[in-house]
C-alpha cells in the first residue's frame, strides 16, 4: 500500500494548525481571522475538510455548526470582520466541506415549507423534529416551530415551548429576547408598524444603558425583520459577518438571501459578479439548490436544476396570458393542493380571483389561503388595500428566516411603490431565484444580452414556444417589429398585449403611442387592466409634465376606491405642484384629492396644503363658507364636490382658517356641511348623522363646562328659605308690626345723628338711636346673612368648599405646572418626593449642579403649594363681624350700611319682598367681594406664582446655562399657560347667571366629568368604560350638582388608584324608583398587596361610613381634607332634596367600587 | 406707525408693550393673542411691522376656547404671508429656545436658518425674550431702527 507523498500544502497546512494548538481557545479566531484574509478560496476548502474531521480545531473555524441545544447557539462572532469577498469566499468554502448536511436540510426545509402551505401541521412538525435530528437547534428553526405551532393554534404545546426559551437562564438576554420576538410576530395585536416601535423601544433603552454601540446594532439587524427594501451593500457584508457563527442553518439561509440581494442590487462594484458566479459555481457543484443555480444560469453560469418539473407551472401561466381566468383557477387550485409551496402561482392565482370577483374568505390558520386573500386584495387595490398589506408585510415579517419571504416582499414592494422608484433596484431579480425553472419570466431578470439569448433558446423547447414565453421573449427584445408583432397574437389576452406593449414604448419615451395602448387598456372592462392602463396614462402625463392630468388620473382612481396612486410617482408630482405657478391648481380639487391622500399617509404639512387649499376653493369660487354651495347648481352633484365636503371641510383643516374667528364656528359649519352632505350624499347619511350627533355633544359639553365654571360662586336661595323661613317669617312679622306701628303713630323713620370728629379718626362718626325696629331689623337682616355665608347645606361657603376649595383651585393651579414635570406631590413623610422626571432629562449634567436643580424644584413645589393653601385657607373664606381671619369674602356689615339697607327695604311690605330684596342686597355684597378676589389673583396671585416660575428659571440659568434649555423651555411653557388658569380661577369669582338650565341627558354629567378630571390630572390618563341607560332626561337645575358627585367619584380614582392610567367603569340608570350610579376602577397592587390589605382598607373606611349615616356630621361637607363621599351625601340631600343609598368598598378583585343610589323624585324632566 | 404684536403670554405682552411705549411712543400698536387673530391681522392690517411670537393658540383668549396650541403658528404666519406676497417685515419675538416635539423638534438656531432661507421677504430677525434679563430691549429697539429707520427713545 502507497501513502500519498506530503506536498508544500500540507506543510502549510500542519504548520497553521500546529501554531493553532499552541494557542488557548479564545485565541485561535484570531489566528483564523488573519489566515482567512490571505486564503484563496481552495486553500479554505482543503483546510476546512481537514479541521472538519479533527475534534480540537473544528470549533476554531466553524463555531457551533449544529448545536444540540437552544443553549449552544453563540450568536456573536468572535471572528473580526474581513469585507463583503471574503466573507462570502469563506462561507462558500465551509458549504462546501459541509454540503451532505446541507443538502438534507434543503430537503427537508421544501417539504416542511409545502406542508406548512397546505395546511399539514402534524406532517410539518415531523419534518422539524427530524431537522432538529440533523442539523440541530437554528434560529429558523425557533422560527419555524413557533409558526407552525401559532397556524395550529397548539396553545398548549406553545406555551412550553415559549417557557423552554423565556425561562432558560442559560441562554443569554439577547438570544432570549430574539426568540421572544418571533412569538410577538404571531400576536394578532402586534402590527409591523407596532413590531417596529417595539424595536425602537428596546433600542433606546440599550442606548440608555449605554451597551455598546456594535452589540445594539446586532440586536437591531436581528430583531429588524419588518424591512421590505433590498439592503444596501453594507449592510448584506454586516449580515455575513454577524450569522458567521450561528448555527450551520442560519448561516446558509442567511448566505442564499444575502447571495440573492446582491444579486439584485445594482450598486456593488464591477467583477462582483463575475465573482459571483465562480463562487457559486464551486458551490453548487456540492450543493443542490435551485435558488442559487438560478442565480448561476443567469450569471452565465451552467447549472443543473432539481425538484419537480414545471410544466404544469408553465401550462398554468400560458391559461393566464391568454385569458382564460376559469381555467388558470382550476390549475392554480390543483398545484397548490398538490405540490404546495411558495411559488409564482400564489400571486397568479390572487390576480385571477380578483379578476372573477371571486377572493374566497381564508381560514385563519391556512397559510396558502391566507396568502392568496391577501394577495388579491393587494394588487386590487380596492378598499382592503391597506389590511392586506398590513397582513403580508406581518406575514414576512413572521418567516424572517425562511428566504421565501424574499420572494413575497419583491411582490409587496413592487405592489405598494411608485413604479419609477424599482428602476434603481433590480426587482425582478429577486424574484428570479425563486420562479421554476420552465418560467418564461426569467429572461427578464438577467442582464446580459447573450445569457438571456441562451436562457431563451432553453426556455423555448421547454415552454414549446407557448404564450408566455412569446410575451417574455418579446418585451426583452430591443427590436420593434418583435414587439409590435404581439398586438396580433390572439393567444395572448388583450390586457397583457396592450400592457406590455404600452410599458416597453413608454420605456423608450414614445409616449404617444404608449398613451394610446394604455387608454385602450382603460377601456377594458378587467379591473385589474384598467388599472393598469390608468397607471399607464398617469405615467405618461408625468413624463409630458403634465401635473394636472396626472392629479386628474389619480383623483378619479381614487374616488372610484381605488389606490394607484401607490405606483404612481406623487413625490415627483408633488415637486412639480410646489415649483409650477399653473393657475389651474389654485383649488383644484383633484389636487385637493392627493392632498387629501397624503394627509391620510400622515405626510408632514400635507393638512397645511389642506387648509391652504380649502381657502383657494372659496376664493374661486366665490364662496365665504363651504356650506354656502348649496346655493350653487353648478357645483351640485360633482363627485370631488361631494369629496371636498366630506374630508377636506372637516374640522381639523378648517380650523385656523380665515373664514373662522372661533372654534365653535368651525364646528357649527360642519354641522351645516353634514346636514347637506346627508342630502347630496344619501348613501352616507348615516355617518353624517351620527358626526352631528358628536358634534352637538361636543359644544353641549363645551357650554356645560363654561356654565360649570361660572356656577362655582352659588348659594341655594330655595334651600336657605326652606331652612330658616318659620322663623324668619316670625321675625319679619314683629318687625313690620312694630315698623306700621309707628308709621301710625306718625313718628318719623329714625336717623342717625352726626357727632363731632373723636379724638382717634379724621372721619366724622355717626350715632345711632337705639330703636326697636332697626333693632328688629338687625337681627333679621344678619340672620338671613349668616345662612346665606355659612348654611351648612345651602349656603356660600358649602359650595365654595365643594366647588373651588376642594381640589379644584389647586388642580386648576398645579396643573400647567404638572403638564411640565416642574411639581411633585408629598411622600408619605411630607417631604416633597423628588422629582424623577427631571433627575432623568438631566441625566449628565454635573452631578452638583443636577443635584442643585432638583433641590430647587422640591423647593418650588413647597412654595407653590403654600401660596396655594394660603389662597383657600386665608383668602377664600368668610369674613364676618365674629369670623376673625382674613377671608375676602367680606360681609362685615357696618352700622352705617345696616342702616342704609335698612332705609333701603322701607318698602317691603311683605316677607316675600323682604326676602327677594335681602338677597340681591346679599348679592350686591358678594359682587364687591367677587371684584376684590378676582383683582387679587390677577394680580397678587399671578405676581407670586411668575415670581416662584422667574427663581426657578434663574437658577436653571445660573447652575446650567444653555445645558438647561429643555427645563427652561418648559418653564416658559408653563408661565404661558398657568397666566391663563389664573385668568380662568379669576373668572370663577363672578355672579353666577340666573337663566335656569334646561333639562339634560343622564350621559352629561359623565361626559363633563371626565372632561374636567381629563384636564386636572393630565399625566393620569382616564379612560371611561360606561354603560348609562339611553333616553334618561334630568331637570336642569340637578345638573351641577351631579357634575360635582361624578368629579368626586372620578377623583377619588384617579388619586387613589396609584396607577399611572386608571380605567373607570360606570354603570347608570334608572332602577325603579332610583337613579343608580355605579363606579368601579382598579387599584394599583401597590395599594393592595393581598387580602388583608383590602380587608385593612375598608375597615379604615368605617368612620367615613359612620360619619355619612350621621347626619348630624353634615355640617363637616363644607371643610375641606373631609371625605368627598360625606360632601356627595350632603349634596343629594341638600341640592337634590332627596334620599340616597351610598355603599363604597375596596372588592377582592383589587378594585375599588361606589354604588350611589339617588331617589329619582325630583331628578327626572 | 403702526405695529401688529401677535402674542399670547399676557405678561410677556405688558412687558413688549411697556418697552415700546417707552422706546417707540409714536407707534401705533395692535394686539392679537392667536394664530387665527394673527394671521388676519398680517394680512388685512395695514401695519407697518409685525412682532411675532413663535407658539401661540389657535384663537383667541376671549373667544372661549382656544384649540389647539400650535408650536410653530409663527412660521405657519410667515408661510402665509409669503403665500399671499404680503411684504410686511416681521420680528419673531420668543422665550423659547427649543420648539415642538419629537421629529419636529427644532432648536431655536434651527428655526432661524429656517426662518432666514424661506421666508427672506418678510423675515428680519428673531428676538429671545427672557423675563429676567433686560437685553432682549436693547435688541429688538435696534432691529426695529434697522427694519423701519424709526429711532429707538433709550431714556428708561
Amino acid at each position: 500500500m502507497s501513502r500519498k507523498k506530503p506536498s508544500a500544502k500540507d506543510g502549510a497546512l500542519r504548520a497553521l494548525f500546529q501554531l493553532l494548538r499552541s494557542e488557548p481557545q479564545d485565541r485561535r479566531h484570531t489566528y483564523v481571522t488573519k489566515w482567512r484574509q490571505g486564503a484563496s478560496f481552495r486553500e479554505q476548502v482543503e483546510t476546512y475538510s481537514e479541521a472538519y474531521k479533527t475534534l480540537d480545531l473544528k470549533s476554531a473555524f466553524f463555531g457551533k455548526l449544529l448545536p444540540s441545544t437552544i443553549e449552544d447557539i453563540v450568536r456573536l462572532p468572535a471572528f473580526q470582520p474581513i469585507g463583503l469577498s471574503k466573507e462570502l469566499v469563506w462561507q462558500a468554502a465551509a458549504f462546501v466541506v459541509l454540503a451532505k448536511k446541507i443538502n438534507k436540510f434543503l430537503n427537508l426545509e421544501d417539504q416542511f415549507t409545502k406542508a406548512l402551505f397546505r395546511g399539514e401541521y402534524n406532517n410539518a412538525t415531523s419534518l422539524l423534529d427530524q431537522i432538529e435530528a440533523d442539523v440541530g437547534f437554528s434560529s429558523w428553526l425557533v422560527e419555524s416551530r413557533i409558526a407552525t405551532l401559532s397556524l395550529s393554534s397548539n396553545v398548549a404545546k406553545l406555551n412550553e415551548f415559549l417557557a423552554r426559551v423565556r425561562d432558560n437562564d442559560n441562554i443569554k438576554w439577547d438570544g432570549r429576547l430574539e426568540y421572544l420576538f418571533h412569538y410577538i410576530k404571531f400576536d394578532l395585536n402586534v402590527s409591523p408598524a407596532r413590531h417596529a416601535q417595539i424595536v425602537d423601544e428596546i433600542v433606546r433603552t440599550m442606548r440608555e444603558r449605554n451597551m455598546p454601540e456594535e452589540f445594539i446594532k446586532a440586536i437591531t439587524f436581528r430583531l429588524s425583520s419588518h424591512i421590505l427594501e433590498i439592503p444596501t451593500i453594507e449592510t448584506i457584508a454586516y449580515g455575513l459577518w454577524l450569522n458567521a457563527t450561528m448555527p450551520l442553518v442560519d448561516r446558509y439561509l442567511n448566505f442564499v438571501k444575502s447571495v440573492i440581494n446582491l444579486f439584485a442590487n445594482t450598486d456593488h462594484e464591477a467583477g462582483l459578479d463575475q465573482y459571483l458566479a465562480f463562487l457559486l459555481k464551486e458551490l453548487c457543484a456540492s450543493v443542490t439548490d435551485n435558488r442559487l443555480s438560478a442565480i448561476l444560469t443567469s450569471l452565465g453560469g451552467n447549472a443543473k436544476q432539481t425538484g419537480e418539473p414545471t410544466t404544469e407551472i408553465v401550462a398554468t401561466l400560458d391559461t393566464y396570458t391568454g385569458g382564460d381566468y376559469s381555467d388558470c383557477l382550476e390549475k392554480c387550485s390543483a398545484y397548490s393542493r398538490e405540490v404546495g409551496g411558495f411559488n409564482e402561482l400564489i400571486e397568479i392565482e390572487a390576480r385571477t380571483l380578483y379578476r372573477l370577483e371571486k377572493i374566497p374568505e381564508p381560514t385563519a390558520s391556512h397559510m396558502h389561503e391566507k396568502l392568496v386573500h391577501a394577495l388579491a386584495n393587494l394588487v386590487g387595490k380596492g378598499e382592503k388595500f391597506e389590511s392586506a398589506q398590513t397582513e403580508l408585510t406581518k406575514i414576512s415579517m413572521q418567516f424572517s428566516a425562511h428566504p421565501w419571504r424574499q420572494f413575497l416582499n419583491a411582490i409587496i414592494y413592487r405592489e405598494t411603490r411608485p413604479i419609477r422608484q424599482m428602476a434603481s433596484r433590480r426587482l425582478i431579480s429577486v424574484e428570479l431565484p425563486f420562479l421554476s425553472y420552465g418560467n418564461p419570466r426569467r429572461i427578464l431578470g438577467i442582464s446580459k444580452k447573450e445569457v438571456q439569448a441562451r436562457v431563451a433558446d432553453d426556455l423555448e423547447k421547454f415552454t414549446h414556444c407557448g404564450a408566455t414565453f412569446r410575451l417574455t421573449r418579446s418585451i426583452a427584445s430591443s427590436e420593434e417589429e418583435v414587439v409590435l408583432s404581439l398586438e396580433n397574437d390572439t393567444d395572448i389576452s388583450p390586457a397583457r398585449r396592450w400592457a406590455y406593449v404600452g410599458n416597453w414604448l413608454l420605456d423608450r419615451n414614445r409616449i404617444d403611442e404608449a398613451r394610446e395602448r394604455f387608454s385602450r387598456l382603460f377601456e377594458l372592462s378587467d379591473s385589474l387592466a384598467r388599472q393598469a392602463g390608468t397607471l399607464g396614462l398617469i405615467l405618461c402625463a408625468a413624463e409630458q409634465q403634465n401635473t394636472v392630468e396626472c392629479l386628474r388620473l389619480i383623483s378619479d382612481n381614487y374616488l372610484l376606491g381605488e389606490k394607484i396612486y401607490v405606483q404612481s410617482p406623487m413625490e415627483e408630482i408633488f415637486l412639480k405642484v410646489g415649483s409650477t405657478r399653473d393657475g389651474n391648481l389654485f383649488g383644484n380639487l383633484d389636487l385637493g384629492v392627493c392632498y387629501a391622500i397624503r394627509s391620510k399617509l400622515g405626510v408632514k404639512d400635507a393638512d397645511a396644503a389642506l387648509s391652504d387649499l380649502f381657502e383657494d376653493f372659496l376664493d374661486v369660487q366665490n364662496l365665504k363658507l363651504p356650506s354656502d354651495i348649496k346655493g350653487r347648481a353648478d357645483l351640485l352633484g360633482s363627485k370631488k364636490v361631494i369629496f371636498f365636503l366630506r374630508e377636506i371641510c372637516v374640522p381639523r383643516i378648517m380650523h385656523g382658517t380665515l373664514p373662522f374667528e372661533k372654534a365653535d364656528d368651525v364646528l357649527n359649519e360642519r354641522i351645516r356641511i353634514c346636514q347637506f352632505l346627508s342630502e347630496f350624499d344619501a348613501p352616507r347619511s348615516p355617518v353624517y348623522a351620527e358626526e352631528i350627533k358628536e358634534i352637538t355633544q361636543t359644544l353641549i359639553i363645551k357650554q356645560a363646562l363654561k356654565e360649570v365654571d361660572e356656577s362655582k360662586i352659588f348659594v341655594n336661595k330655595e334651600g336657605i328659605l326652606r331652612s330658616i323661613e318659620n322663623t324668619l317669617r316670625e321675625e319679619f312679622s314683629r318687625y313690620y308690626e312694630e315698623r306700621k306701628t309707628r308709621a301710625a303713630a306718625g313718628i318719623p323713620p329714625i336717623a342717625p345723628v352726626l357727632v363731632v370728629n373723636s379724638q382717634d379718626s379724621q372721619e366724622p362718626m355717626l350715632a345711632f338711636v337705639i330703636d326697636k325696629v332697626l333693632s328688629a331689623f338687625e337681627l333679621l337682616f344678619l340672620r338671613l346673612r349668616d345662612k346665606f355665608v355659612a348654611n351648612h347645606q345651602y349656603g356660600l361657603d358649602t359650595y365654595l368648599s365643594a366647588r373651588i376649595r376642594h381640589g379644584i383651585l389647586g388642580g386648576h393651579l398645579r396643573r400647567p405646572l404638572q403638564m411640565e414635570r416642574l411639581i411633585t406631590e408629598t411622600g408619605p413623610t411630607g417631604e416633597y418626593l423628588r422629582n424623577v422626571y427631571w433627575q432623568e432629562r438631566l441625566f449628565g449634567q454635573d452631578p452638583y449642579k443636577r443635584e442643585q436643580i432638583l433641590e430647587g424644584l422640591r423647593e418650588f413645589s413647597g412654595d407653590v403649594d403654600a401660596i396655594i393653601k394660603e389662597v383657600k385657607d386665608e383668602w377664600l373664606q368668610i369674613l364676618t363681624e365674629s369670623s376673625g381671619g382674613t377671608g375676602l369674602f367680606n360681609y362685615q356689615i357696618s352700622r352705617v350700611e345696616l342702616y342704609r339697607f335698612y332705609s333701603d327695604m322701607q318698602s317691603c311690605n311683605t316677607f316675600e319682598e323682604f326676602f327677594e330684596r335681602a338677597n340681591e342686597i346679599l348679592w350686591l355684597i358678594t359682587d364687591r367681594s367677587l371684584t376684590a378676589i378676582r383683582a387679587r389673583v390677577e394680580t397678587e396671585l399671578q405676581e407670586r406664582l411668575l415670581s416662584k416660575l422667574n427663581q426657578l428659571s434663574q437658577l436653571v440659568t445660573n447652575e446650567l446655562g444653555p445645558e438647561g434649555s429643555e427645563l427652561n423651555d418648559a418653564i416658559a411653557r408653563a408661565r404661558t399657560v398657568l397666566q391663563n388658569e389664573i385668568q380662568r380661577v379669576a373668572n370663577w369669582f363672578r355672579r353666577p347667571p340666573t337663566s335656569e338650565s334646561s333639562s339634560y341627558d343622564l350621559r352629561l354629567p359623565f361626559d363633563i366629568g371626565f372632561a374636567i378630571i381629563g384636564n386636572l390630572y393630565p399625566h393620569v390618563p382616564i379612560t371611561k368604560e360606561e354603560i348609562i341607560e339611553e333616553n334618561v332626561f334630568l331637570k336642569g337645575y340637578t345638573r351641577q350638582s351631579l357634575v360635582v358627585i361624578v368629579n368626586i367619584l372620578l377623583e377619588n380614582a384617579v388619586k387613589h388608584s396609584k396607577l399611572d392610567s386608571v380605567v373607570v367603569k360606570i354603570h347608570a340608570g334608572i332602577v325603579d324608583d332610583w337613579l343608580v350610579i355605579l363606579c368601579i376602577n382598579d387599584i394599583s397592587r401597590t395599594v393592595f398587596k393581598n387580602q388583608a390589605d383590602i380587608d385593612a382598607y375598608n375597615a379604615k373606611l368605617g368612620p367615613v361610613r359612620k360619619s355619612i349615616e350621621d347626619e348630624s356630621d353634615l355640617r363637616l361637607a363644607s371643610k375641606e381634607g373631609k371625605s368627598g363621599f360625606q360632601k356627595i351625601s350632603r349634596i343629594v340631600l341638600s341640592d337634590l332634596n332627596g334620599t340616597y343609598e351610598l355603599s363604597f368598598s375596596a372588592r377582592a378583585n383589587f378594585t375599588f367600587g361606589v354604588s350611589l343610589k339617588i331617589s329619582k323624585g325630583s331628578l327626572i324632566a | 406707525m403702526t405695529a401688529l404684536i401677535v402674542e399670547d403670554d399676557s405678561n410677556k405682552l405688558y412687558h413688549l408693550k411697556e418697552y415700546l411705549g417707552a422706546a417707540f411712543p409714536s407707534m401705533q400698536l395692535r394686539i392679537a393673542g392667536s394664530y387665527r387673530g394673527g394671521l388676519e391681522g398680517a394680512l388685512t392690517d395695514d401695519a407697518n411691522i409685525v412682532l411675532l411670537d413663535m407658539s401661540l393658540p389657535t384663537y383667541e383668549k376671549s373667544s372661549g376656547d382656544e384649540g389647539e396650541f400650535l408650536f410653530f403658528a409663527g412660521k405657519e404666519i410667515l408661510r402665509q404671508m409669503a403665500r399671499r406676497k404680503i411684504q410686511t417685515p416681521v420680528i419673531v419675538f420668543t422665550q423659547f429656545e427649543s420648539f415642538g416635539k419629537g421629529r419636529e423638534r427644532q432648536s431655536l438656531a434651527e428655526l432661524i436658518e429656517e426662518l432666514e432661507s424661506r421666508f427672506k421677504d418678510n423675515y428680519r430677525g428673531t428676538i429671545y425674550y427672557n423675563a429676567s434679563i433686560g437685553s432682549w430691549k436693547m435688541q429688538l429697539g435696534e432691529l426695529i431702527q434697522a427694519t423701519l429707520g424709526l429711532k429707538a427713545n433709550n431714556n428708561d
